[in-house]
């Protein structure tokens, strides 16, 4: 395992505006990560706001864990096996996991479900390692709509800086889920 | 809306059992502290199910742990984070297991039996026999059933369980169902004579405490933000309605509560058999109670923006 | 050989038609991950849901495994495994006796996918003109034959439509999000994200008509009606390309005349789209003009009259002058090079069957063929008799118009072989079938494609064949010989290494990449100024006023034609793409059923749900004629037009050999019209009428 660099704060950004639900990065990262059954580590929700109008309109709004800066999910992790990493990710510890289930209920972003297969809570883990072998997640290499923008937000020239400076220079609308729950997320929402 | 799924009835048979085994060990030693003599048969009862019971319900949570049966050795690991109420139940259980498990075999004559055979375990005879033991019991019995509410309350994540009345209202059922509990067994195994009005009567008065509780619950939820009102809806109308009116309103609180007024307006007497099935009834509630409560839990919203369809 | 560690293999992707570049990562012998390659122009480097799913199908333990013959009743599923040998032998033998009997005209091929010439070119050797590829006449046929009459070019496979550079895009039922193709959703993507206008007209709100600006619910059926007022509207105002009409159009004042009476009014009155609206539409294109592109459509086989709509279509794009210029229609770079051939044959001398290039049908072209038609005939037995049937990598119980019709043919059928990877329905009834390896386990000839660049793509296998299975050249090659051809085949390798030797590249280079980029001259000739605009027309112009369309007695000009409406209280039969399903092919894959957990959902208008008490979830089922569906789950919602219910296409299994999905939801082929367009051939599916009920 590729041990956490300090320097760096993995996160993500979803450009709403260009995600089509297509559903590959679902599918992507289900391949990537063997993930069993019914079980995804992604999500899509569509929102239809408002229900019936004579202007419908339709969003498509990605979701995973947030690696919260203040996760609930490694407050009421028993054994230490979910934990924040110096370089932002939020992990779990497979080795340390005794399958206790508590942190799934905990997530206010219901982004964690149990691994039948392994006994284990699973969640998204940024595709590490993968991203220290100088590779993207795999559902963002694979999405056709480039809705999906990752990178060290420490680093100003990586792109998910570019992308919310973009944001913030254009006054896009930039927000995170449910900032009211003190979770501090890591993945931002980003639409025109 | 989405309900969770991470916890399912495993957990609410823990949750349950630990309940009915903290609860019954609670009033026993109230009873105890208050008259042991008269209410011996009920303690002796109490001690039959008191720790075995907790046990059980911590078996459950062992099996549905899904790596306890191939590395227990992580089970060491539950005590290391002193932020997850799992560490605190953990400790809270542990202590009142070994605690219990004194005072039970105490009552029932087994500690004699072990001090003749290994005579330095007397030394326990006096703490299991002492005030002590009571108030250790009654505390921690009270921070068993508490902490069978606790573990949920502290999600913010699910409205429906982040709410204060949780834990009075668990711990009430769990006096209620431990009650029932001791009563059963009583009823099966320690056949003598016993006056237990005043017992009768709190059972009584908890029953409908507990009631007026759940109703007070479920009026709040309603008000409250819509992940709550649409949990209560899926007990009232929704999902779970059929479940909740019949097995947790009707069989396991309204029929008891209706008998044991009737007793205690003293119109009926019901003792042996009947007794024990009202009794049942009881218990059955106090499951569904948490079964229900558990499942109709349903996450926060996490776009609160738009109105969801999941797809 | 399996090898240790970890090892990239190059391929594209089978999964739909529209062939992604891909890399596998093969992980200890197993492959683990698709990943697209960067450079491939088909899809830059991404992958859909279904691509990515190529891994589960891989290992599909629902994958046919040896080869099978059939062993009972045709359709009590019973079949014997068979050796390769014995399974080759008895087809080479039965072949033979029928082509005795009934002389060698007397066998048809259905053929799709990278493979399908391999079997074609089987049957043409046998002696057959009979082979059809289903994705002319089930598919683009009517766009491709309307686009060549107006433009003298048909659209090609990989439309193109230039959105990443389009100001505005005008699509109408061209669900470019969720009948998805990436690179072409890619475009449209970057489109957006720059501001395009969309204007999206379909009788539902899809998926695409999230991203549109404009989207108008139009009533099924009429679209042919909203363009003829929009260009109406667009001449009267005299807003349109003034130059490029003057210049490189024929019969424009003709045209002019005749649309005349198609008033924005009586436009709105067909069509249920406001007025405004429609006078919205047609200023945005104007006004975006010529970076502005009206779709030619994909699957344009709805109401059998789809040539003359795609001439309408075409019309309104002349009147943008969007030729070859950015944002419109861009010039697909394709390149010549002298590929060589995988065997020698003299052509068939036999009239094909169905009628496609014959008297009745001039444009039908004969190397496509018409699968509607060559299966009525098969039915009816009407032509001469057809007897022999071979099947490759399609699955004609679903994508035909009728069921009832393909169960016909296939009674008349004496000898039914399929060559498949799944137990389809097709190959359910079949009498031999014959498991090829998947794109993952085989060399195929690679092939050359063409969008803004020009470039050729590689196939290798990336593992041996999972189970007892062979790669589609090689069986077709066995066949031949067994059969007692002499044309020899050449292996694929062989083929590969002098198409490389042609192309000058190396094995290494497309080992490496996967795909070699040849021609990368500009597909925008005419505004880039390298060109004037040029069309192999007779007129050698864009042409509103059609002279082929004359010679054949065929109106020249397109009018509006009315298509039969449903009956009160029957609904009009709609059908298409989910983003994460192909066709009939990927219904049974874990994975993606995972996506909707294994359900089949009906769309249905609130209001008409309402009256006959059909709630959101609720199981329906579909009746035509007497005719029960399996349960499909109901969607209620109010954006679909109440006049039509919308199920998605590849549902509905009978076969049990496709254990995860056997009988769950509707076949779409058992509901649809089964029209056949007058002047390309193709079928016209959406006349299908039904009702529904609560299961
Ligand atoms: N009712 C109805 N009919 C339709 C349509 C519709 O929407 N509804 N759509 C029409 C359109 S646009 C099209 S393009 C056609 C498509 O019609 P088909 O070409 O029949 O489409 P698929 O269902 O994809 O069938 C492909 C078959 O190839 C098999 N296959 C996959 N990979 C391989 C392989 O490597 N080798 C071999 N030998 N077989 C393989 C799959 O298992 C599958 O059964 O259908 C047309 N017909
Ligand atoms: N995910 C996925 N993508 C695919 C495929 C796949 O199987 N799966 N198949 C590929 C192939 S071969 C093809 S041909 C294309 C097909 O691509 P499309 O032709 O775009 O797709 P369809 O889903 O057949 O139909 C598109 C829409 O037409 C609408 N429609 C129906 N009737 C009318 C009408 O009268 N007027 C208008 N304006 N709209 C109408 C339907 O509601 C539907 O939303 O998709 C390709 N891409
Ligand atoms: S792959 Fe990208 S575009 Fe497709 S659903 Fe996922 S985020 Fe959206
Ligand atoms: S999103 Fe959920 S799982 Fe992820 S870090 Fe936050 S609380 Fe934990
Ligand atoms: S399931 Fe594993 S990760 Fe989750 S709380 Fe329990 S021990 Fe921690
Ligand atoms: S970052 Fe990796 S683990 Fe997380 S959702 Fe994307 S593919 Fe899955
Ligand atoms: S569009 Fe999807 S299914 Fe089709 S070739 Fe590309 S990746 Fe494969
Ligand atoms: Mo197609």
């Amino acid at each position: 395992m590729y041990s956490a660099d300090k320097t760096k704060k993995f996160a993500m950004a979803y450009i709403v505006d260009r995600c089509v639900d297509c559903k590959a990065c679902m599918v992507a990262c289900k391949a990537e990560w063997q993930i069993p059954d019914n079980d995804f580590r992604t999500h899509i929700d569509t929102g239809i706001a408002p229900a019936a109008t004579e202007r419908l309109s339709m969003h498509f709004l990605p979701h995973q864990c947030n690696h919260c800066d203040d996760a609930p999910c490694v407050t009421v992790c028993p054994t230490k096996a979910s934990h924040k990493r110096a370089d932002g990710v939020v992990d779990i510890d497979n080795r340390k996991c005794v399958g206790c289930r508590y942190c799934i209920p905990s997530c206010p972003y219901n982004a964690r479900f149990f691994n039948n297969q392994l006994g284990v809570a699973d969640k998204c883990t940024f595709c590490l390692p993968r991203i220290y072998d100088g590779l993207m997640p795999a559902c963002v290499t694979t999405c056709p709509g480039r809705a999906r923008v990752f990178g060290d937000i420490n680093d100003p020239e990586s792109e998910i800086s570019k992308a919310l400076k973009d944001a913030a220079d254009n006054r896009y609308r930039v927000w995170t889920l449910r900032k009211d729950l003190g979770t501090e997320p890591n993945i931002y929402y980003i639409q025109k | 809306m989405e309900f969770q799924t991470g916890f399912h009835w495993y957990i609410a048979v823990y949750l349950f059992l630990a309940g009915v085994g903290a609860g019954s060990i609670v009033v026993a030693s109230l009873a105890d502290m208050y008259d042991r003599q008269k209410y011996l048969s009920f303690i002796k009862a109490a001690s039959v199910i008191g720790m075995p019971l907790v046990s059980i319900g911590i078996f459950f949570l062992y099996i549905d742990l899904g790596q306890g049966m191939y590395k227990p050795w992580l089970l060491l690991l539950l005590f290391v984070n002193t932020t997850s109420a799992i560490m605190w139940g953990t400790l809270i259980l542990t202590i009142f297991t070994i605690l219990s498990l004194l005072y039970g075999a105490y009552n029932l004559g087994i500690l004699d039996w072990f001090i003749k055979k290994a005579g330095f375990l007397k030394i326990f005879k006096p703490l299991a026999a002492s005030g002590f033991m009571n108030w250790a019991l009654i505390i921690t019995g009270i921070l068993t059933a508490g902490y069978t509410a606790v573990l949920l309350g502290v999600l913010k994540a699910i409205p429906f369980w982040h709410q204060t009345a949780l834990p009075i209202l668990f711990i009430i059922s769990a006096s209620s169902t431990g009650i029932s509990g001791a009563m059963v067994v009583k009823e099966l195994f320690f056949k003598e004579e016993a006056h237990l009005a005043k017992i009768e009567t709190t059972h009584f008065y908890l029953i409908m405490l507990e009631i007026l509780l759940l109703i007070g619950m479920l009026l709040i939820a309603l008000q409250g933000v819509p992940e709550m009102k649409f949990s209560a809806l899926a007990l009232l109308t929704g999902e779970f309605a059929v479940e909740f009116w019949v097995f947790l309103v009707l069989l396991g609180l309204v029929v008891p509560a209706v008998v044991f007024a009737f007793v205690e307006a003293g119109k009926l007497h019901v003792s042996g058999g009947k007794l024990v099935f009202f009794e049942l009834l009881v218990l059955a509630g106090g499951y569904f109670l948490r079964h229900l409560i558990l499942h109709a839990g349903v996450y926060t919203q996490k776009f609160t923006d738009y109105i969801m369809i999941h797809y | 050989e399996p090898q240790q560690g970890v090892t990239y293999a190059q391929n594209w992707c089978e999964m739909c038609f529209w062939k992604c570049g891909l890399t596998a990562k093969v992980v200890d012998g197993k492959v683990k991950k698709l990943e697209g390659q960067p450079d491939c122009p088909s899809n830059y480097g991404k992958l859909c849901a279904k691509g990515n799913a190529g891994v589960f199908q891989l290992y599909d333990p629902d994958r046919l495994k040896t080869p099978l013959i059939r062993d009972g009743e045709r359709g009590s599923g019973k079949f014997r495994k068979a050796t390769w040998e014995e399974a080759l032998t008895y087809v080479a033998q039965k072949t033979n006796e029928l082509k005795e009997k009934y002389g060698p005209e007397t066998f048809s091929i259905f053929a799709h996918g990278s493979g399908e010439h391999s079997f074609v070119e089987l049957v043409e050797i046998i002696g057959s003109p009979n082979y059809c590829i289903p994705s002319y006449a089930q598919c683009t046929g009517s766009r491709d034959i309307g686009w060549a009459l107006s433009y003298g070019k048909a659209v090609g496979g990989k439309e193109p439509v230039d959105s990443q550079n389009s100001k505005c895009i005008m699509l109408l039922g061209r669900n470019i999000v969720e009948a998805l193709h990436v690179g072409e959703m890619q475009d449209f993507v970057e489109g957006v994200a720059k501001g395009a206008h969309v204007i999206y007209v379909d009788p539902r709100f899809t998926k695409t008509a999230a991203k549109a600006n404009q989207y108008m619910m139009i009533k099924p059926g009429t679209d042919s009606a909203l363009l003829l007022g929009m260009i109406n509207y667009i001449i009267e105002k005299e807003i349109y390309n003034k130059n490029f009409v003057d210049g490189y159009t024929h019969g424009f004042d003709l045209f002019k005349e005749h649309v005349a009476e198609y008033t924005v009014e009586w436009a709105s009155q067909i069509t249920e789209i406001p007025q405004t609206e429609i006078i919205k539409a047609a200023e945005k294109l104007c006004e975006a003009a010529p970076h502005c592109y009206i779709h030619p459509g994909r699957r344009l086989t709805r109401y059998g009259n789809d040539t003359q709509f795609t001439r309408i279509v075409a019309c309104l794009n002349m009147l943008m002058g969007n030729w070859e210029v950015r944002g419109g229609i861009y010039r697909t770079v394709g390149f010549k090079y002298d590929a060589p051939h995988m065997v020698h044959f003299d052509k068939p001398y036999a009239d094909r069957a169905d009628g496609a290039g014959s008297e009745e049908f001039p444009l039908g072209p004969k190397n496509l063929g018409f699968a509607n038609k060559l299966m009525e005939h098969i039915a009816n037995q009407d032509v001469y008799p057809l007897k022999g049937m071979f099947v490759y990598g399609c699955n004609p119980l679903h994508h035909h118009g009728s069921t009832e019709m393909v169960k016909k043919a296939l009674e008349n059928t004496e000898l039914l072989v399929t060559c498949e990877i799944y137990m389809t329905d097709t190959a359910w009834l079949s009498d031999v079938i014959l498991p090829e390896s998947t794109y993952l386990e085989r060399y195929d000839p690679v092939i050359s494609t063409g969008r803004r660049k020009g470039y050729i793509q590689f196939r290798e296998p990336a593992v041996n064949p999972v189970f007892d299975t062979k790669g589609g050249w090689e069986i077709a090659a066995q066949l031949s010989a067994a059969m007692g051809h002499e044309n020899e085949f050449l292996d694929v390798r062989e083929y590969n290494r002098l198409a490389f030797e042609a192309l000058g590249i190396t094995e290494e280079y497309m080992k490496k990449h996967g795909v070699w980029v040849a021609n990368e001259s500009t597909p925008y000739p005419v505004e880039d100024g390298e060109e004037e605009p040029s069309f192999r027309t007779p007129s050698g112009k864009a042409e509103f006023y059609s002279n082929l369309c004359e010679h054949f007695s065929y109106p020249p000009m397109p009018s509006y034609e009315e298509n039969p409406v449903p009956a009160e209280d029957e609904f009009r039969f709609l059908f298409g793409r989910l983003s994460f399903h192909t066709h009939a092919r990927t219904q049974n894959n874990a994975w993606l059923l995972a996506l909707h957990k294994s359900e089949v959902p009906l769309w249905i208008h609130t209001d008409r749900a309402k009256a006959l008490g059909i709630k959101d979830g609720m199981q329906v089922r579909l009746v035509k004629e007497g005719f029960k569906s399996n349960p499909c789950t109901a969607r209620v919602v109010d954006y679909i037009h109440p006049q039509a219910v919308f199920l998605p296409y590849g549902f509905g299994h009978e076969t049990k050999g496709l254990t995860r999905i056997t009988g769950k939801g509707a076949r779409t082929s058992d509901f649809t019209s089964n029209l056949t367009d007058p002047i390309s051939g193709a079928a016209g599916f959406h006349n299908g009428f039904v009702k529904l009920e609560i299961a």
